[in-house]
């Protein structure tokens, strides 16, 4: 089954930490965007039957309610997505009224994930967020009596002023809000970003950044979210169905400007750019496909439950040098062995890159 | 046939920056050799290094006419001469080379102490030497005072020397005219049987070695079959000829007097020595021209690809420069921490750092280098003496009865208020005190014995920030000294690396030690395991620093399914990882081994 991603490129304002696409909501194409969408998803029907959908952005939240629907309504017509398929918006909290978290639940929307991105105020002024903490508790609170009973929320390590010491405050706010799953992202300061060009001068060291990392995924756990990826933290069966494809080589196809595919083996996304999506819809690139196992190990490590030492002996991994690699990292505290499962630790989930590297050279 | 009558053979003698190369240029100008447009400027350095340290590394000669104003054509050939140090036995051939001096002196600066040694040179080598005050268009010169200097330090009148600016042109003729009327024409009959001194030679690709000569006596033709006399190398002349600007000019033959060159489809550079005499093989000199010795390098290192796959163009790169410069030395060598290279050896330091500089522009060639090491003399309990020029070769200590270093007699010239900085910079360094003379009021001559080993680390870089660049510095081989010495070994994760070994004094190991683990410690990055940085004598750790375990290195996000950057990242951090050198398991980037070599910044 397929996975199907669509990218809203609008937003109100662009924070200075981020660099995914968007453009501003006040040029309105949204309709015209709307429709280019669904120009292409009738382009590409013959590619499968999908389970997930998820409109991700820029801020799906600023289309209108009947938009978005529009776009579900499609899928369920053409892909054959069920509306007990898990069905995902993400959204900024100054844009969920009342009434639009009505409206959105009535359209079929049954995962809601909201950018709290912190539970200190100084840090959501610092991250220049358009929305206060009091805001957060009242938009999640609304959203579960409207029926939303799978909600996200992201939250950003490393924003400025963070420490290992005050993320319990924020940690604490994740648990007052009492949702079914949280990410924790690490910031990571994009050149042609406004913290690019001008970086904040309190964001923790990398040390630092590892003991609040390690702080939180031991927090979590206490409170009942378990991780089940680098980033990402669920109560039980809340794990997000969607997002779990790209880390199983799963096929997923991503709709508008800067969404990436991966369907029948062939990597490909289309540029940043609205006004060319629009000309043309299926103008896209393609992406140069790595070695097939190299994927599967980069991305399945990224997963709490790792690899399995079958599946390593079947994509020829398994070998005399690769076992005595593995140890040593296991003797490192980087890696658990147990029965027929590799997995990392936390520890070692933070160092990923360079145990890929190290793995493979 | 030559009129000796017309013909002057001269150096010029001048500290790096005095204006050498500008006063040579101006000559080449004012005397037509090369037209205005064709100057480049600094004609006759012609290697970019040389340019841009502002130095000349090889002798090379050019020929020129003036026209005098007593109404006659003289024929210059001005030899010019490598300025530093290094290359001070060059330095002296080239002077034999000549029968006069041009000793330039810049009028704001005095003299400096590689310009004294050179003109002391050209003052054994029986030269006239013609002093020239430089730069006097400068706020800052002051020419009488640098005329004092020199007649009160060197002892040669100086008083109607004649004031230039070789910048601007002014003066020049005045100089011409000197060499005219006080440089003595070349002796030597051209019936005597022949001795032409060979003070240069390069490599062209066409012409195989060609040979820059001065002839001393007798004559020398195409066809000639010719001696090495000191190699006993044999050739049959090819073409001779004299050096115009830009070109070589061919010519009938050389005769006593003369300076130009010969070629002789030789191959090898080594078989045409520096300060070697070249006779005819019938009627041969009986006597070759004194002051002919081997040149023997005296700083070694490894040299080493970092990328193993460009051992063979390496050696393809040391050999074509060594087709140019026979002072280079080079032997295969291996070393478990850096694979396949080569053990080199220099003249000195700066030789070094030239050598090491054009295999990397001109070759393309990214390179690690070791520790420069000195040639150690040691006498093993069994009563052999062995010469070790490579830390590895050393032997364990209860084998060695005695050890021995090479020491120098060094001279510095220095303003009188940096004497003490450089004192203490000469004791650090073992150094023992000899001499001051005060040269003038404000400037004094010290002298040192200093032991070699010290001196090629980084004495020039801390002598110079010392001095606020106003100290130079002259240096000239001794002989050997007792000293305690040790092998110091740098051990990453609990293994010996060898290319980071080195020979050291044992009152100085646990300093340099220290100073190598910490200076380690700030190049290694941090790694996915910890990196103990161990430095070690015979087993006893020293110092110890270490490297903490990286603690982040991930893409946190996988985003709306795009792969591409954790791809793109993993690729580039792979790419740079071939940057590194793998020793065991430890990744050691190649500024860690060029940041041990700097010690003290």
């Amino acid at each position: 089954m397929i996975g199907l991603y669509v990218h809203i490129p609008f937003c109100d304002g662009k924070c200075p930490y981020c660099d995914f696409y968007s453009i501003n909501a006040k040029t309105d194409k949204k309709e015209e965007y709307v429709r280019a969408v669904l120009n292409e998803m009738n382009m590409r029907k013959s590619y499968g039957l999908a389970d997930t959908l998820y409109f991700g952005g820029g801020t799906p939240t600023l289309l209108k309610p009947s938009q978005i629907e529009k776009i579900i309504k499609y899928a369920v017509e053409n892909y054959g997505l069920s509306y007990k398929n898990e069905i995902t918006v993400e959204s900024n909290p100054n844009t969920l009224t009342d009434k639009k978290l009505f409206e959105l639940k009535k359209i079929g929307v049954n995962r809601l994930s909201v950018g709290v991105q912190s539970g200190r105020e100084a840090e959501l002024q610092a991250l220049g967020r358009n929305h206060s903490l009091d805001q957060v508790m009242k938009v999640i609170e609304r959203a579960k009596y409207e029926g939303f009973d799978n909600i996200s929320v992201d939250i950003i390590i490393g924003a400025p002023g963070q420490t290992s010491k005050n993320i319990y405050d924020t940690l604490a706010f994740v648990e007052s809000l009492n949702v079914q799953h949280c990410s924790f992202y690490q910031l990571k300061i994009e050149p042609k970003t406004a913290f690019g060009l001008n970086p904040p001068k309190n964001i923790a060291g990398e040390d630092e950044i590892a003991d609040i990392y390690l702080t939180v995924v031991r927090q979590l756990k206490k409170i009942g979210f378990l991780q089940y990826e680098i980033s990402n933290f669920a109560k039980k069966s809340k794990e997000c169905v969607h997002n779990l494809k790209y880390w199983n080589r799963d096929e997923y196809i991503g709709f508008g400007p800067s969404a990436h595919s991966f369907v029948d083996g062939v990597r490909y996304f289309h540029d940043r750019n609205i006004n060319e999506y629009i000309d043309d819809v299926m103008k896209v690139k393609q992406e140069k496909v790595l070695d097939a196992d190299f994927e599967w190990i980069m991305l399945r490590l990224r997963l709490v439950d790792g690899v399995s030492i079958a599946d390593l002996k079947k994509r020829g991994f398994w070998n005399d040098d690769f076992k005595l690699k593995v140890k040593r990292l296991q003797y490192a505290k980087y890696v658990e062995w147990k029965d027929d499962r590799i997995f990392l630790t936390p520890t070692g989930m933070m160092v990923q890159n360079a145990i890929l590297l190290s793995l493979f050279k | 046939m030559n009129n000796k009558k017309f013909i002057r053979n001269f150096c010029i003698i001048a500290h790096i920056d005095h204006g050498k190369s500008t006063l040579a240029d101006r000559i080449l100008e004012m005397t037509d050799t090369v037209a205005k447009r064709d100057m480049e400027e600094q004609l006759l350095d012609n290697m970019d290094i040389e340019r841009e340290r502002g130095i000349t590394i090889k002798a090379r000669a050019v020929k020129l006419v003036y026209h005098a104003k007593d109404g006659n054509d003289y024929e210059f050939n001005l030899i010019d001469t490598p300025g530093h140090v290094d290359f001070n036995y060059e330095v002296s051939r080239s002077l034999a080379a000549c029968e006069g001096a041009l000793l330039v002196v810049d009028a704001s600066q005095g003299i400096e102490a590689q310009t004294l040694a050179n003109t002391y040179l050209a003052i054994e080598h029986d030269l006239e030497v013609i002093p020239v005050i430089n730069k006097i268009d400068l706020p800052s010169a002051d020419p009488q005072r640098t005329i004092q200097e020199i007649e009160d330090v060197i002892g040669i009148p100086a008083e109607d020397a004649p004031l230039i600016s070789a910048k601007t042109g002014l003066g020049i003729e005045n100089v011409l005219e000197k060499i005219v009327s006080d440089i003595p024409s070349p002796k030597g009959a051209d019936e005597e049987p022949l001795q032409a001194l060979i003070f240069d030679s390069n490599y062209d690709s066409y012409k195989g070695v060609v040979v820059y000569v001065r002839v001393k006596q007798g004559k020398i033709k195409p066809g000639d079959n010719i001696r090495m006399m000191a190699t006993g190398a044999e050739f049959t002349v090819v073409q001779t000829g004299y050096m115009g600007a830009t070109e070589l000019v061919p010519s009938l033959g050389l005769c006593a007097g003369d300076v130009g060159f010969v070629t002789a489809s030789i191959k090898n550079i080594g078989d045409t020595k520096v300060g070697d005499t070249i006779t005819l093989v019938e009627n041969p000199a009986t006597e070759p021209l004194p002051g002919y010795r081997q040149v023997n390098p005296m700083v070694f290192s490894g040299i080493y690809p970092v990328d193993g796959a460009r051992y063979g163009d390496l050696r393809e790169a040391l050999e074509k420069l060594q087709l140019n410069d026979a002072s280079l030395t080079f032997e295969a060598e291996t070393s478990t921490a850096l694979g396949f290279g080569f053990r080199c050896g220099f003249l000195g330091l700066l030789h070094m750092e030239i050598i090491q500089e054009r295999i990397e522009r001109e070759y393309n060639i990214d390179i690690i280098t070791t520790a420069p090491s000195v040639i150690y003399r040691l006498t093993m309990t069994d009563g052999t003496v062995t010469m070790i020029d490579n830390p590895t070769n050393y032997p364990k200590n209860d084998k060695i009865a005695k050890s021995e270093e090479p020491i120098v007699d060094a001279t510095i010239l220095t303003p009188t208020e940096f004497v003490g900085n450089i004192m203490e910079l000469c004791q650090e360094r073992r150094g023992v005190f000899k001499n001051m003379k005060y040269i003038e009021q404000t400037r004094v001559e010290l002298s040192y014995s200093l032991p070699l080993g010290e001196i090629i680390y980084d004495f020039f870089d801390v002598l110079k920030s010392r001095t606020k660049g106003y100290a130079s510095l002259d240096y000239e081989m001794k002989g050997y000294a007792e000293a305690k010495l040790v092998k110091l070994d740098i051990m990453l994760s609990g293994e010996v690396v060898d290319a980071l070994s080195f020979i050291v004094h044992a009152d100085n190991a646990y300093s340099r030690g220290r100073k190598i683990a910490a200076k380690l410690k700030d190049n290694i990055p941090r790694q996915l395991f910890e990196v103990p940085i161990q430095a070690a004598i015979g087993g006893k750790i020293i110092a110890r620093e270490t490297v903490r375990a990286m603690r982040k290195d991930v893409l946190a996000k996988c985003y709306g399914g795009d792969i591409s950057r954790k791809k793109k990242l993993l690729e580039k951090q792979k790419e740079g990882k071939k940057r590194m050198r793998q020793l065991g398991s430890v990744e050691v980037p190649q500024e860690a081994f060029m940041a041990v070599l700097k010690l003290d910044e």
